[in-house]
């Protein structure tokens, strides 16, 4: 310990002194007391043994003087008297014992060891408190924490909260009511009433259910759709659940959690939109869609159902069975279908060909699609399509009489061309029979004359080709073989290969079925076929082959072939052969002859194909339906 | 009696024939082809003063592929053509006009079919300088 003794007496200082210091403490001494007063300050001694009859300063006044400065010094008094005015003021002054002169060695010992002990305590006892402020400062600090963290949730939360007193002031105002609102939490807080808050007695009404059973139990709510009133004035849709807060069984504010249903809302509407627009879409649609439940009550009737079946929809509407539209045992056998896996998949249906039961009794050809509709597993409902095909086959023919005008002005082109060439050769003609009777020349003559005819023929025979081209009525279908038309059209055909070199062979399937045709219509396009199979080759090259075949196509139909070994057709020609009324006959063709075997092949309800290759040769097929 | 070659490629025989009797009454020498192939061969072998050609053969456009091949080699075959065809020149549709062909074919004459036989006289009398 540091000592610091403070005597008048020199005797009793060293005497003092040299007590202390064999006990192993560092001393310090002085004489008087503003001497000891300054080393006090210098030193910061632990322990202060002072005498009480200092001439500068009274003694008392000293030891008030160093406990206000150091409180946990130990002081030490000694004085000649031991007098109870001194005991009372040093007790006052918390000194530490008193010792009375002549100082006994024992005495001194004593004081000391009671100062050390004190100054241990004193030690102890800070510390503790240290750690005691330690602690307290933690969990003020944890406490803090938790409240910002609160504060923040309370902040941040999506949704609104606002909580107000009892007197209706603003407290909690949190970024979510900021949204919701409009307001900012300052001006809510310091300038709002929470009556303001709703469109006029809404308030009123909310306290009214807090305090009421109906939604959660008195001083509670839970769920309660209402209104807010915005900064913009504007009402919208929240759902609102609100508690009352108590401390010490007393109310002291309300808390209300504000979920904005505008977003709901929205989505609702949307919701009936969608579903108005696939109402309108089922309604407007071309085909017909009708839906009956699973007892057979049609429950859809759309505008295209009333169009195919002549009922209005109040009519099929109430109470009518969907038996009534087909016709006997038909709904049933579509049910069956439906169930079964042939069309589409079990449950489904998909273009299936049916007849249509009018309210005029008529039958109407239809291609019925369908489905199962299911809620939760349990069969609902039965959803059928209805394609009117009367009205697919009206626009079939529209479109080919359309495409046959398309085909007749840009055939026009072509028959200018014709007549062009025909009026040319004309022209040359009566020029040579001009000169032949000018110059007397009887050769030149005939063949001016010559040359006039036959353009005369091309004129008339392109005229009927226009004709049977332009023609639009239905084939006259009778029961015919067209291995006799073949055999027809190459008797026919015959001298004309020969003149030509040309062998003409048939390769006919004995065991083609008759077929519903236009036996004229096929004769004349097997005819044309042929003609163009012998123009096909070169004037001054003999030899070809021209082979017509006929043959059984089973499933697909029948099929009729001219193929010839000509000079063929590059894939520019071959584009272009049935679209122009084209020929590359030079004087003999009319351009018709393919437009026109086309057009009856497709009256009958069939197709016609072209192969072909350079040099090599042209194969047409001809494939009609049984 | 000139005796100037004249060749007539046309796949229409009878054309050919009804040219080659009226240009033969003007002491031309006529010889025809019905296509080009074998009109080639002719102007191979007779070195003609005039080639009179028709547009639609075997393609849409024989004739003015044919003449562009020729022009392009005017100096083994600088004779002058005729093509003489029932296309007008700006005929669309059929994949080539003559009018933008024959800013480079340069084909000598165009007649449009039918063609007056004294024009078609006419005109090869120019063409040859007769």
């Amino acid at each position: 310990m540091k000592i610091l003794l403070i005597d008048n007496n020199e005797q009793t200082r060293k005497d003092l002194e040299v007590a202390v210091e064999s006990d192993g403490h560092a001393v310090f001494a002085a004489s008087e007391g503003g001497e000891g007063l300054e080393i006090f300050a210098r030193e910061l001694p632990d322990v202060v043994v002072v005498d009480m009859g200092l001439a500068d300063i009274d003694g008392i006044d000293l030891v008030k003087r160093v406990k206000e400065q150091n409180p946990e010094v130990q002081v030490v008094v000694t004085s000649e008297s031991y007098e109870v005015d001194l005991a009372i003021q040093a007790l006052q002054y918390d000194v530490t014992d008193l010792v009375k002169k002549p100082i006994s060695k024992e005495a001194l010992a004593d004081a000391l060891r009671r100062s050390e002990e004190r100054l241990w305590k004193s030690d102890k006892l800070r510390a503790y408190v240290e750690n005691l402020e330690g602690l307290i400062r933690d969990t003020t600090a944890e406490l803090e924490k938790r409240h910002e963290l609160e504060h923040n949730l309370i902040q941040t939360s999506m949704d609104g909260i606002i909580a107000n007193d009892r007197k209706g002031n603003i407290i909690i105002f949190n970024e979510g009511a900021e949204r919701i609102y409009g307001y900012t939490r300052e001006e809510a807080i310091t300038s709002l009433h929470v009556t303001q808050l709703y469109s006029e007695g809404v308030a009123r009404k909310i306290k009214k259910m807090i305090y009421g059973p109906e939604f959660g139990g008195p001083g509670r709510l839970i769920n309660y759709e209402t209104e807010i009133l915005t900064k913009k004035g504007e009402n919208h849709p929240i759902l609102l659940s609100a508690t009352l807060l108590y401390e010490e069984g007393r109310e002291v504010a309300t808390v209300g959690y504000f979920k904005d249903m505008r977003e709901v809302k929205r989505l609702e509407r949307e919701l009936v939109t969608r579903y108005e627009f696939e109402h309108n879409l089922v309604q407007t649609s071309m085909d017909g869609i009708i839906a009956n439940d699973p007892k057979g009550n049609i429950i859809i009737f759309n505008e295209g159902a009333e169009h195919i079946y002549g009922y209005t929809a109040e009519e099929a509407l109430s109470g009518m069975s969907v038996t009534k539209l087909y016709p006997k045992g038909d709904a049933k056998r579509i049910k069956k279908l439906t169930y079964s896996d042939d069309y589409g998949g079990s449950g489904r249906l998909v273009n299936c060909e049916a007849k249509a039961l009018t309210k005029k009794g008529e039958l109407v050809p239809i291609l019925l699609s369908a489905t199962l509709l299911y809620e939760e597993g349990k069969e609902v409902a039965m959803v059928g399509y209805f394609k009117d095909m009367r009205q697919l086959k009206r626009l079939e023919s529209e479109l080919i009489e359309s495409e046959r005008m398309a085909a007749m002005g840009r055939a026009t082109a072509g028959i200018a061309h014709g007549v062009k060439n025909i009026l040319h050769g004309m022209k040359l003609g009566a020029f040579m029979v001009d000169k032949g009777l000018e110059k007397e020349k009887a050769d030149l003559l005939r063949k001016g004359w010559n040359l006039v005819g036959k353009n005369i023929n091309r004129i008339s025979r392109m005229t009927l080709d226009m004709l049977s081209y332009a023609r639009s009525s239905p084939p006259l279908r009778q029961s015919c073989s067209l291995n006799d038309i073949v055999n027809e059209v190459c008797e026919l055909m015959e001298e004309k290969a020969k003149d030509r070199q040309i062998q003409l062979i048939r390769n006919l399937d004995p065991s083609l079925p008759l077929v519903q045709v236009d036996a004229e219509g096929i004769h004349s396009c097997l005819l044309n076929l042929v003609t163009n199979a012998i123009e096909a080759f070169p004037e001054n090259i003999s030899g070809g082959q021209i082979t017509v075949s006929s043959r059984d196509e089973a499933d697909t139909g029948v099929s009729l072939q001219v193929k010839d070994t000509g000079r063929g057709m590059t894939k520019e020609l071959q584009e272009q052969v049935f679209e122009h009324l084209y020929s590359t006959k030079g004087a003999r063709g009319t351009g018709l002859g393919l437009a026109i075997t086309q057009k009856i092949v497709r009256e009958h309800g069939g197709t016609i194909q072209l192969v072909s290759e350079p040099n090599k040769g042209s194969c047409f097929t001809i494939l009609l339906p049984k | 009696m000139s005796g100037k070659k004249i060749v007539i490629i046309d796949d229409d025989p009878e054309i050919c024939d009804a040219m080659s009797e009226i240009l033969s009454e003007y002491d031309y020498q006529v010889f025809t082809a019905l296509d080009t192939k074998s009109g080639y061969q002719l102007l191979l072998e007779q070195r003609p003063d005039l080639l009179i050609l028709d547009i639609m053969m075997a393609t849409m456009h024989e004739g003015l592929d044919f003449a562009t091949k020729m022009k392009e080699r005017e100096g083994v075959y600088g004779m002058p053509i005729m093509i003489v065809s029932a296309r007008p020149p700006a005929e669309k549709g059929y994949g080539r006009t003559l009018e933008e062909d024959l800013d480079w074919i340069h084909a000598d004459i165009f007649m449009e079919k039918p063609i007056e036989p004294e024009e078609l006289i006419h005109n090869v009398k120019v063409l040859l300088k007769d």
